[in-house]
This record gives C-alpha cells, sequence and structure tokens, in this order.
C-alpha cells in the first residue's frame, strides 16, 4: 500500500469501509456513500478519490455520478470514464488551485476534505 | 453463459518448460496456474495471472501412479486461494501433440482436488488442465458453479494470438449463390495464401473490437473486412458530419445527409463483404461497451484523446486483451508543419504505453489543461491509410505469426513529410522487461483491499 498509515487511520475515522486498488500504477481509494455538502443531488454517492497528481489535477476526485452542485463550475471532462471496472465522472474545474502546496506534502484526510468542500462554495 | 480461458504465452511456455523436467522418481511433474475472473452479464473470462512449480519434495514415491504430491502442496495452493483471493488450476504434460486425453487416475482424482479448491472459494475458477506440446484440455468449473466445465475454449495471449474454435460460431448459414461465393470454396483468398493453411479460420474466429470508426477506424474495418475477419465490435456515439468527409473512407454525402453513425457506415462496408458478417454495432461511448469488448481477440483503438488511450489500454490489460493504439496528430515546427502518428502494440504483461513513454503525466496534463479549446484537430486521409495499413499489418502477423518476426511490442513512428515509419528508438531497451504499471497478477476484475 502506497499511503502511510496514520494517514489512512485518520481517514477511517471520517469514512467507514474504505478499500484500495491500483491500476496503471495509480492507487485509488473507494469511497462509499461519500457524504457532499448540503446542496448537492444526490448528496450521498460513492468516490474513487486519487490523491496523487492525475491528468494535471494535484489530485482528483471521482463520483459514481453526475451531482448538481453550487461549486465553481458546471463542466464534467471526465464524463463516464472507466477506472477499476467502473464508470466515474469528475468536475473539470480546479478544486483544488494548481498553486496549492503538492500533494506529497498534504495529508490525505486534509485533500479529501478540500476536494468534497469544492461542491459547496461558489 | 460464455466462458473461456486465457493464458499469456509467456506464462505456458514457463509451465511447459517446468513440467517437462524429469524428475528423481515421478513419471510427470505438476504445477499450479493461479487464476482470476472477468466477469460480464453473458460471459466469464478466466484469466491464468501466475505459475507455480513445485518444488522436488512435494512428491511422494508411488508405484501405481505417474504422479503423486503430498498435502502441503495442496495446502499451499488453498492458502493462495484464501489470501489472494485467486483460483487454482492444477496442470501436468503428457507430451505428444494434438488435445491430450486424461488418465484413469486423473479422472477419478483431480475432480476430487478441484472440489476440496472450490470449498476455500467457489467464487473463483478452480480446476485442472493436461497439457500436450500444442494443445490442452481443461477441465474448470464456471465461478459460483460446482461442477466442472469441460472443453472450456483456451486463448494464448502473445506472439502469435492463439484462438480456439468458437463455440457461437455461424453455422447453418441458408444454402444461396451469395453464400457459395462467399465461403471457402471460392478462390477468394488465395492471394493471401502466404498467411498460413489456418489464416482463413483464424480470421472466421477471430473478434476484433474497433473503437473510433472515424478517419482511422474507417480504413482498420474496410481492409480486416477485405482479409476475411467476420466478428467486430465497432463503438464510436458519433454521426458523420461534413467536415469527417476528408477522411473516413466509403462515407458518403447522403450518409452525411441522412446523419448515419460511423459505425453504421462501417458496418454496411463490412457487410458488403461478409453478408453474414457477426457485428456488434455500439452508437455510444465503449465505456458503455465493455461486454462487448471483454469478447474481443484484439481491440484497436482510434481514439483522438491521450486520457481516452490510457483509459482503454488499462481496460484491456484488465481482460487480457491485446490492444493496437493507431493516432496521427499535425505539429506545428515554426517554419513548417510535420504530420507525426503512430502505431503501438500493447500486449498484456509486456511494456505499456507509459513504460514506452507515449504516455507520460505532460502529455496527459496538457491535454486536460486544453479542455474546451474549440476546433477539431488537423486529420488526412492518407496518413491515416498510411498509418492504419501498418496497424492491419501489425494484427495480420499478431494473428496468424506469419512473419515469425516474434514481436509482441511494437512502437512504430510515422512521419508525414518523408512518409516514413520506423521503430520507437526507445522500445530495444525496454521490450524485453515486465510492465509495472499493469502487472498481471491485476488481471481480472478488480480486488480492492479493504483498509
Amino acid at each position: 500500500m502506497a499511503f502511510a498509515e496514520d494517514e489512512i487511520n485518520e481517514l477511517k475515522q471520517s469514512f467507514a469501509h474504505l478499500a484500495t486498488a491500483s491500476e496503471g500504477g495509480t492507487e485509488f481509494i473507494l469511497i462509499p456513500s461519500l457524504t457532499l455538502p448540503e446542496g448537492c443531488k444526490p448528496q450521498k454517492v460513492d468516490a474513487l478519490f486519487c490523491p496523487t497528481p492525475r491528468d494535471g489535477y494535484i489530485s482528483r476526485l471521482f463520483l459514481s455520478q453526475k451531482v448538481d452542485h453550487q461549486g465553481p463550475g458546471k463542466n464534467w471532462n471526465a464524463d463516464g470514464v472507466t477506472i477499476l471496472g467502473r464508470q466515474w465522472w469528475a468536475v473539470s474545474w480546479n478544486a483544488i488551485p494548481p498553486n496549492a502546496p503538492p500533494s506529497s506534502t498534504q495529508r490525505l484526510a486534509a485533500i479529501l476534505a478540500r476536494q468534497v468542500e469544492a461542491f459547496r462554495c461558489t | 453463459m460464455h466462458v473461456k480461458l486465457k493464458i499469456p504465452r509467456e506464462l505456458f511456455e514457463k509451465a511447459l518448460v517446468d513440467l517437462k523436467r524429469p524428475h528423481r522418481f515421478a513419471c510427470e511433474r505438476v504445477g499450479f496456474f493461479s487464476t482470476r475472473c472477468s466477469r460480464g452479464p453473458s460471459i466469464t473470462i478466466v484469466h491464468c495471472i501466475d505459475y507455480h512449480s513445485l518444488s522436488d519434495d512435494h512428491y511422494i514415491e508411488d508405484n501405481f501412479v505417474g504422479v503423486r504430491i503430498g498435502s502441503s502442496a495442496i495446502t499451499e495452493a488453498m492458502s493462495r486461494c484464501a489470501s489472494n483471493k485467486v483460483g487454482q488450476l492444477h496442470v501436468h504434460y503428457h507430451g505428444g501433440h494434438g488435445v491430450p486425453r486424461p488418465s484413469h487416475d486423473d479422472c477419478r482424482e483431480l475432480p476430487l482436488l478441484a472440489r476440496s479448491l472450490r470449498h476455500v472459494d467457489a467464487e473463483q475458477a478452480q480446476g485442472w488442465a493436461i497439457l500436450s506440446a500444442d494443445n490442452t484440455i481443461l477441465f474448470i468449473n464456471e465461478p459460483g458453479q460446482s461442477e466442472d466445465s469441460p472443453n472450456m475454449p483456451l486463448s494464448l495471449i502473445g506472439y502469435p494470438l492463439t484462438i480456439q474454435e468458437r463455440a457461437d460460431r455461424r453455422e447453418n448459414i441458408p444454402y444461396s449463390v451469395l453464400h457459395r461465393l462467399a465461403s471457402g470454396k471460392s478462390n477468394r483468398y488465395t492471394r493471401q495464401s502466404f498467411l498460413g493453411p489456418d489464416s482463413e479460420r483464424i480470421f472466421s474466429n477471430a473478434i476484433v473490437g474497433i473503437v473510433g470508426l472515424g478517419g482511422g477506424g474507417s480504413h482498420i474495418s474496410q481492409q480486416l473486412a477485405h482479409l476475411g475477419i467476420v466478428n467486430y465490435v465497432l463503438c464510436d456515439a458519433d454521426r458523420i458530419t461534413f467536415t469527417n468527409l476528408n477522411r473516413t473512407v466509403n462515407a458518403t454525402l447522403f450518409d452525411v445527409i441522412f446523419k448515419r453513425y460511423k459505425t453504421d457506415i462501417a458496418a454496411r462496408t463490412i457487410r458488403r463483404l461478409h453478408w453474414n458478417a457477426s457485428i456488434i454495432n455500439h452508437h455510444a461511448p465503449w465505456e458503455s461497451a465493455t461486454d462487448s469488448l471483454m469478447q474481443c481477440d484484439i481491440v484497436v483503438g482510434c481514439v483522438d484523446t491521450f486520457s481516452g488511450r490510457r483509459d482503454l489500454e488499462a481496460f484491456c490489460r484488465r481482460h487480457l486483451i491485446p490492444y493496437v493504439d493507431v493516432g496521427m496528430d499535425v505539429q506545428d515546427l515554426g517554419d513548417r508543419r510535420e504530420i507525426m502518428g503512430q502505431v503501438i502494440l500493447s500486449m498484456p504483461g509486456r511494456p505499456c504505453m507509459r513504460c514506452m513513454g507515449f504516455l507520460n503525466d505532460q502529455v496527459l496534463a496538457e491535454e486536460a489543461r486544453r479542455y474546451g479549446d474549440a476546433g477539431g484537430r488537423p486529420q488526412v486521409v492518407w496518413s491515416n491509410g498510411v498509418l492504419c495499413s501498418a496497424a492491419v499489418g501489425v494484427i495480420v502477423d499478431l494473428l496468424t505469426g506469419w512473419s515469425k518476426s516474434k514481436r509482441d511490442s511494437i512502437y512504430l513512428n510515422f512521419r508525414g513529410s518523408d512518409l516514413s515509419i520506423t521503430d520507437d528508438p526507445r522500445l530495444p531497451y525496454i521490450e524485453n522487461g515486465d510492465c509495472l504499471h499493469y502487472p498481471l497478477l491485476q488481471a481480472g476484475d478488480p480486488i480492492f483491499t479493504t483498509l
């Protein structure tokens, strides 16, 4: 496993039933029934969290379906992509600005929290 | 439910070398393949992902049978099942050619072993197989089933591909003049007989998936149909437009007027050559056609994006399908423009497009940065034609092995200004290595590890 044990334990305090798998040399974390901020429809979706850089993004949060949300943009550029045998959607806008500290210096829980919070604010 | 077994050729040959070794007292040697499954609504594919040789001390001297192994060897196999979420395929070698015959002892003892393994994990494929020099007989359960299914079709994944006769091959075609003309009784394929005496049979059994039926895929499907390939899975969500007519072969003005799907145009071309062709036609992105694509022996990707290539290669690696990538781009060199293109053969277990340096974080990031840019990228018919002809050459060699090149990793670069196709200089440095991005152990449906 590529992630530090204490960071995984920190994540597990917020999310039950976490699982990990790798594809194409990238490690993903599956988060069943992730709760998105209020106002998102639906508010609970499965999520596939990629904490490492992918496609020019510092990290990415793939959702099992498109959601209506209050985030800064409406476009989805990962539109039904197949990862680990299942289709996923991810927003095109940067939930974490490119000038943010690199993900390798951030804790997993903090990266995921920023990804999720980005669906709240405009 | 349709079930088939896939073994990477390298693993199959490793097993043969091991099983042919003489033993101090046993007449035969025994090994185990670890297996994983890909499951779709209508097909289950059993993949052999690793081979386990048995050390000499696992054998027990017994004058009444050819070979007897101790309980510790079986315990080890059971332990692999339980801890790695894999199935186990007991395998031994009978020598000779053709389909091997199981002995009386095999039929008595090995089903009991398979049943014991199923008690450890019934959701995986457990069973036994006997190899000859050129064939195999298999007794393996469909995952979730308790009984063996004999004579499951086997594919060897490597150069050349070995594709066994399809059980669902179309027969009983009504007699007609057209059928007589289209059948092997005609001299239709005499000019390509150098491809081997089995080439017609191979082409009629192979299933080729083509993703993207525009400037690239239209050439590929047309050439494969001329060669005698009759089974296709075609995926493209787009309808033909005026801007496609400069390069999509066989597309017409009427097709644009009637807003025909690109896959329908390709299917029409194929059916004009093979009226009984089997074509699964998806007017949709390939991601919604994975059950059909899983069944393909080769997938050809003529997609527009690097991320699309990465995702399609990942899918093919998971289901042990050789992937052929074709693409071109026009680059601005300042004082002039240059057409650059590539044909890549990405073979499961061998270097992937990342290993080859074709895909990397930089090109994927740059592509994502350009997201939303208006306008299509330049494409022309002749460079697509050259690249696709090279790709068809790669496919035919892979299916028939006619050239004896034994090349199972290919990366060709095309340059439009001098119409040259050359081997990428990086490939010789990596082609004998294993792929770290898509290890064989990750084949089959994804296995998530609970944290």
